[in-house]
């Protein structure tokens, strides 16, 4: 077994040969450059190739409306494992993240999805994946979403469904996929564009973007973003930016707020203990009643990062009884 | 069961109690609260050693009136007949919910009412209205969107005012002026309590590491790559610039509701409303591990797509779980009786035997004995202020 450290030397090796590659070298290999102290930990127990990856899954959420600091919002753990050719899938849930504080798993073999009550193992919920949402399904025969993928293969399947293809931009190819391609979206939102973008030299997917008009005339515009890490001659997943902006309809009638604005965080004004303690010695503090609006009050608009770890990989480490339906 | 605002009189011969509050069996909020002291004043003039307990608006209604009377009292040369006022729940400073303004408490719930709307139209999309959320659906009753995110039934007699504020009240301002005189910043409060400015403060309580991403441009590529980055932490603190204008020559005590669960407010249905919030958020938490599972099962074309529809549920999941605090954030209260903030019950400079503090919410501090009753706590502040009942 090959243990690699946890707290590995180099982020995205790729992401540095490109970074170096665009002032000197575009063809060099990968440099040795540390970032020590900004890695996730990768288990990897042999050199083959990935067949099973598993995380601790925790998702971050930010407003930039908000001047509070990213709270955790998602937690659960992640496994995949390429089984008879079939990618499976399970999701474990802890009791703390459940409204009934109940652990659940969601188990899926890209056909059923079985919600799984792990506390008394039971099942609860045994759904099919429907055709729409099916359609999507074009490589759960791989772990490709984890790391490299073959673009060669993700433009035959492209060229097949008849998607545009473009590829103006140097260095990376993108694919829009029409609305009628993808499952309807609830409450009559329709999807205004859905396109992908990938990094042709690298073959690595850079993002995916989705815009929803909802019917209100609220504009949603999705951007995800994987996040890798080289390990050896790989690229691993270890995380996913998805940032979701909010265009809100008209302004708002801001002539009866009571608060003084600020642009951000860092221009409201701090107090020392000393401060506070005499402030509310006379009553003129109480902690905020409510969240503080940063920017502009008149403007509704605003901005959810949400960053997702994929924290203490292990990979090439699961058996295939953890991925067991006939339950 | 009633929710009614109340300006009730304690006298040393008379007790009257008079309903003076939000009207919700007309669902009409746009009384101006000046026109409701007048109403007031011509009702009680000449009532002697009057005692005004003023519970919610109608501590605020209180304010105005015993201004008023001092004037009037002044003007026709007599004694005033007020001896003292007690708020009992009351924003006597102004409602909080308003301090960004109408329309941005207005665009918070409808805000939330988006998270709750996408949520639940995500979990549809995966999970069969027949399955877990059925049975949530068979208990809601038909304004179910509201009470979703209000956590009120219809039996509640606040439903009129939430339906008013989101969907009538940007039609005119006149539909609320009820609502809005009760702003810190309205020329109502200003006049009978005094206006205020708020500046958010922000002190260091300690630092903490997290991951967050960085970027860089290479070749017109942006690349996104995790760092961890150590950062002060803040609590944010409302400083207040107050300008007392209210009539300070009586005793002034509050009984300050303490509650921050908004589900006690339904008195009657506090259970069935915990059972559906419950499935509820099973039903949430359950989609959005499916959407979640289907995100990486249709990668790289899905993804995206699902992974959208998996924030929706689980971000719905988190606004069930946290219910109290967005309940407060929407209307100003998160330290609350789970509907105004405990600082807005105090005015500035009372002594601390005329206040007192009870773990009650906002409907049963209409009428509960704790309070109102002989030996309640109105009785208890009216006695440190020495005034006795004939």
């Amino acid at each position: 077994m090959q243990k690699v450290p946890h707290t590995l030397t180099v982020i995205a090796g790729f992401f540095f040969l490109l970074f170096t590659g665009a002032c000197t070298q575009p063809e060099s290999t990968s440099p040795e450059v540390k970032y020590s102290d900004q890695m996730v930990s990768v288990y990897r127990s042999d050199s083959g190739t990935m067949s099973s990856y598993q995380a601790d899954v925790k998702t971050w959420y930010q407003n930039n409306r908000s001047p509070n600091l990213p709270e955790l919002r998602t937690e659960y753990r992640l496994s995949m494992k390429v089984v008879d050719g079939k990618l499976r899938t399970r999701i474990d849930f802890s009791s703390d993240s459940q409204s009934d504080r109940v652990a659940r798993s969601i188990l899926s073999d890209g056909v059923t999805m079985l919600v799984l009550n792990t506390t008394s193992n039971t099942i609860e919920q045994r759904l099919s994946v429907t055709e729409d949402q099916n359609r999507l399904a074009l490589m759960v025969d791989s772990l490709q979403c984890m790391g490299r993928i073959n673009l060669d293969h993700i433009q035959s399947i492209a060229r097949r469904l008849s998607l545009d293809i473009s590829d103006n931009t140097p260095g990376i190819l993108q694919i829009a996929i029409p609305p009628s391609a993808l499952p309807p979206m609830p409450n009559n939102a329709k999807i205004a564009s859905y396109k992908l973008s990938f990094d042709s030299t690298e073959s690595v997917l850079l993002d995916s973007e989705m815009v929803i008009a909802e019917e209100d005339g609220t504009r949603i515009t999705v951007t995800t973003t994987p996040i890798y890490q080289q390990e050896g001659e790989d690229l691993i997943k270890v995380g996913e930016q998805t940032i979701t902006a909010y265009d809100l309809p008209g302004t708002l009638d801001i002539s009866d707020n009571v608060v003084q604005s600020y642009a951000s965080a860092e221009e409201i004004p701090e107090i020392s203990a000393e401060e506070l303690a005499a402030l509310q010695a006379e009553g003129t503090v109480s902690t905020s009643t409510s969240d503080v609006i940063l920017g502009d009050l008149s403007d509704p608009d605003y901005t959810e990062t949400q960053l997702t770890v994929y924290d203490d990989v292990k990979i090439n480490t699961l058996a295939d009884s953890l991925f067991r339906m006939d339950l | 069961m009633h929710f009614v605002p109340d300006c009730r009189i304690f006298c040393n011969d008379v007790r009257i109690r008079k309903k003076n509050g939000f009207d919700f069996t007309s669902g009409s909020f746009s009384t101006p609260l000046a026109t409701k002291v007048d109403k007031k004043f011509k009702e009680l003039e000449l009532v002697p050693n009057q005692v005004i307990a003023g519970h919610s608006q109608g501590g605020l209604t209180g304010l105005g009136y015993i201004k008023k009377e001092k004037a009037e009292a002044c003007r026709q040369g007599r004694p005033s007949n007020v001896k003292a006022f007690i708020s009992v729940d009351s924003p006597v400073r102004g409602f909080a919910g308003l301090d960004y303004g109408y329309d941005t408490m207005r665009n918070r719930m409808l805000d939330m009412i988006g998270v709750h709307t996408r949520a639940l139209g995500s979990t549809l999309a995966v999970i069969p209205a027949t399955n877990l959320l059925g049975a949530a659906y068979s208990l809601l009753p038909t304004t179910w969107q509201l009470n979703l995110i209000m956590l009120f039934t219809e039996d509640m007699e606040m439903q009129p005012l939430f339906d008013t504020l989101v969907n009538k009240g940007s039609g005119s301002a006149k539909d609320i002026q009820e609502i809005t005189d009760m702003g810190r910043l309205s020329s109502y409060v200003g006049a009978n309590v005094g206006p205020t400015k708020i500046t958010p403060v922000k002190y260091q309580s300690g630092t903490r590491s997290y991951f967050t991403t960085r970027s860089r441009k290479v070749w017109g590529i942006r690349i996104y790559y995790l760092v961890w980055e150590t950062v002060p932490v803040y609590s944010y603190y409302d400083r207040y610039d107050f300008t007392p204008n209210f009539r300070n020559d009586i005793p002034i005590g509050h009984v300050v509701g303490t509650d921050k669960d908004p589900l006690r407010l339904a008195v009657d249905d506090e259970e069935k409303l915990r059972t559906i919030k419950n499935c509820i958020g099973v039903g949430y938490g359950i989609a959005g591990g499916i959407h979640t599972a289907m995100s990486v099962a249709t990668w790289p074309f899905g993804t995206v797509y699902f992974r959208y529809n998996a924030n929706n549920c689980l971000w719905g999941v988190e606004s069930t779980i946290n219910y109290v605090s967005k309940w407060g954030n929407v209307i100003g209260g998160q330290t609350s009786d789970a509907f105004i903030s405990e600082d807005s019950q105090v005015l500035p400079g009372k002594p601390s035997d005329y206040i007192r503090r009870l773990s009650i919410d906002h409907t049963r501090s209409t009428t509960d004995e704790r309070i109102w009753g002989a030996k309640g706590l109105v009785n208890q502040i009216k006695d440190k202020m020495g005034i006795k009942d004939l």
